[in-house]
């Protein structure tokens, strides 16, 4: 390799022989070099080439494309999840409907713990079963804190509830301000209508920033090719919820818009067996949510980092309780109780 | 630009040559970017689950790395800024090499960036849906961006210029120095930003982030770069002046004094308020929940960088000796400071109060190394060009053969 | 460059050609050496498997708790259904004080200061339910007796602040399905019962999960594989091995919950 220059300017026998020597040296260099860097890269050789396609590359963002794009796309996307899957899955893009926007109440009083609301939403929503990857943590707090780190996350006691603790499942709050939109550096994830952030996963480049952007602790990263068996695919997906992830992306919780934006409730919510988790429309008075909020001691977690989640946190009133749509008495001076 | 391929023609021979010394060194380089490259290449094909990264800490060393980097790469300035704001004139010739590390430190930077990302192939999203200015990360990208070709430009005109036995024109570089001792501050405050702006990590949420970066970035880079002064004129045949060292010295003892004040008046903040924002920083100094991982490399970077402090202090380590000890301990204490005691302790506990440890794994450490090398072997290959063609011995009208006029540099 | 001294040129030929050939020549085997060891090396990335916890159908039931009653209840005896006043019309109704039951063993009733049948069942005619003041209900209007009790919670439940609400959210779209009291709450024994936990997520999930985050454990041992990795992998395999056969199994029986009641 270095004996180019020694080469241009040989003149004389003693230069010659030095010069075939150090053109054997540069050469014997450069084809090692060259050994070396292909043997470097070899493992390149494994990627899965079907995932570095040209199409893909040029696939434009959601926003962008135009209804024949997505038509395209969703239609490789059908392939791809009946080869790999062998079940043609139902996926369409649902938009936002207007005159919605979703909110999620939790009772705190209610919940026992028993994550059938984390499995379901695995379930639901096709996230990778090896590793696993969950939405929903649920954290057993000790009664009279409020604070997370006093919570467990992998208590397995035989039974729950237990008396001394309650629990307080945490996923993505879907906040109106939200940070992790707002660190994005591509708008790979926004802000829809109904209230719901999303991801184009597609888009992501998997910076992880909105990580360690969100307070709650609310999104996962496919850190390796994320798994799941043939039978345990749910085929009901949509393009901006559960539809198979690759690796390198970020995902989170959507509120499962593939039934919701459908008028069904959250794969979670329907699960739990208490009856702790609410969700619906907050744009309709009469809807249990907007009830809730308007009645119930509603707080949301750490309201100080100004997220304005849309995942309430309630618990049951003492007695005697307000009551319901009747405006409170006015205290002699004229403020409110 | 028949001339200017030449140049670049003649460049290239040039970094082949050299003596056993620049061939060990090279090779040295070569073998271990390349296992970075393979250990890279692993991690595209599986994935960062080769990492020590998880969703609870989902930075790691590379972020670490990066972030570090830039402050050396602003420190570029601290050369640049006494030449021409003060008129110190015994750093003006040794400006070239402080700006040529600024283009090794932030191609370094970008690489750093580029592993960490779990979809690479994608990074041209960037260019195509811009989030400015609401992330902060493309304001960083257009900081690291503009100051690598406002490097590029500086170094590549003066070299050039040089080349062609020009005085350069200061037209032509000057208003271009200026701003880039903006932008060099500018880059590092960007990357603090990056920090400070996420409310959801009170670890990172102050506003003493930012100048703290800026203090410790003062001390590391020029100490870097007093270091590899020492070598150039040991080995290169580059003349340095001891006059250009101790002011240089004076520099980094400000930053460091600066740097280790600001970190007091952080510790005191969180200590004595003792409040729940405290998690993670206790987690770094003292331990968390029987957690420990960070405690012993934050002690070992504050003890390394007292000793430095000392040593710059006291008034019989004058000597230039003494002088390179404190540098060694002080790129290596802010390295720790930064790296493993800025970024990673941000994620520990979690948001919500889950402990999980981060330990880089080996080939996490091997693509570090990788990117570590060659920055290096850049930075190398860069003061092997600038060196014979700033001292005059490679230049566009020479008759002698390039190989006398780089043999003669090496024999320096 | 015309000034360049004489003694730099005998120099280079001298000392940096002798010097450059034998460190020259040992660059293409030390990359040959390096392509080897890239391809054969140890350094072959493994990546934890059945990693996940085992969850069956049955548990994640979307299911009310429980069955409503009929109304009339019904129960099959000898192939036919009977109601309460199939048998109850042949046994004339007792007068107080109440006695232990001598039939309808199986129940407990665990109601709290609620002890006594005939506040909710009506003593003359079984089919129905009694209110306070002596008025009847049928049993498929078995809200209203218990909000005779818990006032708040069936205004909650009317409102669905209380209580499950499955199927669709939009009633436009779907049936919005509000479960009854007694799909959930016996009414004999109120109380949710307590229910066995799903498992939790073993740890965070890269290669370094195996190295379990609660015992805070430093690092794998030495000795077995020289590549960090494997190590991770393996410890990994062993520690989840390990979990699965020193795990007892999990009791099936429903437990009550004995915990303060909030309502």
């Amino acid at each position: 390799m270095k004996s180019v220059a020694d080469q241009s300017n040989s003149t004389g026998e003693g230069r010659d022989r030095l010069s075939r020597r150090s053109f054997l040296r540069g050469s014997l260099g450069a084809a090692g070099g060259a050994a070396a860097l292909a043997a470097a890269l070899s493992p390149l050789r494994m990627l899965d080439t079907e995932d570095y396609t040209v199409e893909k590359f040029l696939q434009k963002h959601y926003k962008e494309m135009s209804p024949g794009d997505m038509d395209s796309v969703l239609d490789r996307i059908r392939g791809e999840v009946e080869k790999r899957y062998a079940i043609r899955p139902e996926l369409r893009d649902i938009k936002a409907q207007d005159g919605v926007e979703f909110v999620y109440a939790l009772h705190l009083g209610r919940c026992i713990g028993c994550r059938r609301c984390v499995h379901a939403c695995v379930q639901e929503n096709n996230q990778s079963r090896s590793p696993e990857i969950q939405y929903i943590r649920v954290l057993e707090m000790p009664k009279g804190s409020i604070d997370v780190e006093q919570g467990r996350h992998d208590y397995d006691r035989p039974t729950v509830p237990d008396p001394d603790h309650y629990y307080m499942p945490v996923q993505c709050h879907q906040c109106a301000n939200p940070p992790c939109v707002k660190v994005c550096p591509i708008e790979a994830t926004w802000q829809e209508q109904d209230g719901i952030v999303v991801i184009d996963y597609d888009w992501c480049i998997g910076c992880r920033y909105c990580e360690a952007a969100c307070p709650y602790w609310a999104r996962r990263f496919n850190f390796t090719e994320p798994k799941i068996a043939r039978e345990e695919l749910n085929p009901n997906m949509a393009y901006l919820s559960n539809r198979p992830r690759k690796q390198g992306v970020m995902e989170k919780c959507h509120f499962c818009l593939q039934r919701t934006r459908a008028g069904q409730m959250p794969a979670c919510l329907e699960v739990c067996p208490v009856g702790a988790r609410k969700f619906g429309n907050i744009l309709d008075p009469e809807s249990e949510v907007s009830q809730i909020l308007k009645n119930k001691h509603v707080f949301v977690l750490k309201q100080e980092v100004g997220t304005l989640p849309r995942f309430f946190y309630y618990f049951d009133e003492d007695y005697p309780r307000n009551t319901f749509n009747k405006p409170l008495p006015v205290l002699p001076g004229g403020s409110h109780g | 630009m028949k001339t200017y391929l030449n140049f670049l023609w003649r460049c290239f021979r040039l970094s082949f040559v050299g003596d056993w010394r620049y061939y060990g060194w090279m090779l040295g380089l070569t073998i271990i970017v390349l296992l970075g490259l393979n250990a890279y290449a692993k991690q595209l094909v599986y994935g960062l689950v080769v990492t020590g990264m998880t969703d609870q800490v989902s930075w790691g060393l590379y972020i670490a790395n990066f972030t570090y980097l830039v402050g050396m790469a602003a420190a570029a300035v601290m050369l640049v800024i006494p030449v021409y704001i003060y008129r110190k004139h015994e750093l003006h010739d040794l400006v070239i090499f402080g700006e040529l590390f600024a283009v090794a430190a932030i191609v370094m930077c970008l690489l750093f960036v580029q592993v960490d990302l779990g979809r690479p192939d994608r990074f041209m999203h960037i260019f195509w849906r811009f989030n400015f200015p609401v992330s902060m990360l493309t304001w960083d990208v257009i900081a690291l961006g503009g100051y690598l070709l406002l490097n590029l430009h500086i170094c590549g005109y003066l070299v050039y210029a040089a080349y062609r036995n020009r005085k350069p024109s200061p037209r032509f570089y000057v208003p271009f120095v200026f701003v880039a001792i903006g932008w060099a501050i500018s880059i590092h405050t960007v990357t603090a930003f990056l920090f400070v702006g996420l409310g959801g990590r009170p670890f990172w949420n102050t506003a003493i982030i930012a100048p703290r970066f800026l203090a410790s970035a003062f001390a590391a880079g020029p100490a870097f770069i007093i270091l590899t002064l020492q070598v150039i004129r040991r080995y290169a045949g580059y003349q340095v002046s001891n006059e250009a060292l101790r002011l240089l010295r004076n520099i980094v003892t400000v930053a460091m004094t600066v740097n280790m004040f600001l970190l007091v008046c952080e510790l005191f903040t969180e200590f004595y308020a003792d409040s729940a924002h405290l998690a993670s920083t206790k987690y770094l100094f003292l331990g968390l929940h029987g957690h420990h991982g960070l405690v012993p490399w934050i002690w070992t970077a504050i003890t390394l960088n007292t000793i430095a402090l000392i040593i710059l202090y006291l008034p019989f380590t004058q000597s230039l000796r003494f002088l390179n000890i404190a540098c060694v301990l002080m790129v290596v204490g802010i390295w720790i400071e930064k790296g493993m005691g800025l970024v990673v302790p941000a994620f520990i506990p979690t948001p919500l109060g889950e402990m999980v440890e981060y330990q880089p794994t080996l080939n996490e450490a091997l693509v570090c190394f990788g990117i570590w090398a060659f920055g290096l072997l850049l930075y190398t290959i860069f003061v092997r060009i600038s060196v014979p063609v700033l001292t005059g011995q490679l230049t566009l009208n020479d008759n002698v053969t390039p190989q006398a006029a780089t043999a003669g540099a090496i024999a320096k | 460059m015309g000034e360049t001294p004489k003694h730099r040129d005998e120099h280079d030929q001298r000392s940096v050609p002798a010097q450059r050939s034998w460190a020259a020549y040992c660059i293409g085997p030390v990359f040959f050496a390096l392509a080897a060891w890239f391809l054969w090396g140890p350094a072959i990335v493994e990546l934890p498997i059945e990693s996940t916890p085992k969850v069956n159908a049955a548990q994640l039931t979307t299911a009310p708790r429980r069955e409503i009653l009929g109304n009339p209840p019904t129960i099959e005896i000898g192939g036919f259904k009977r109601t309460c006043m199939d048998c109850h019309q042949m046994f004339p109704p007792r007068d107080d004080p109440p006695v232990a039951l001598a039939q309808h063993k199986h129940i407990v009733l665990n109601h709290g200061i609620n002890k006594q049948c005939r506040n909710c069942h009506d003593s003359k005619d079984r089919n129905l339910l009694v209110l306070r003041g002596g008025e009847t209900i049928t049993y498929d209007q078995v809200e209203t007796l218990c909000a005779k009790c818990h006032g708040p919670t069936f205004r909650d439940w009317e409102h669905g602040a209380h209580g499950r609400t499955n199927g669709y959210w939009d009633a436009s779209r779907g049936t919005v399905r509000r479960l009854r009291c007694t799909e959930c709450h016996d009414p004999h024994n109120p109380r949710v019962p307590a229910m066995d936990p799903l498992a939790p997520l073993p740890g965070p999930h890269t290669l370094r999960m195996g190295e379990s985050h609660a015992e805070g454990e430093s690092g794998a041992s030495h000795a077995e594989h020289r590549d960090p990795l494997r190590r991770a992998i393996h410890k990994y395999i062993a520690d989840e091995r390990k979990r699965a056969e020193s795990k007892p199994e999990k009791s099936e029986k429903v437990e009550y919950y004995k915990g303060e009641d909030s309502e």
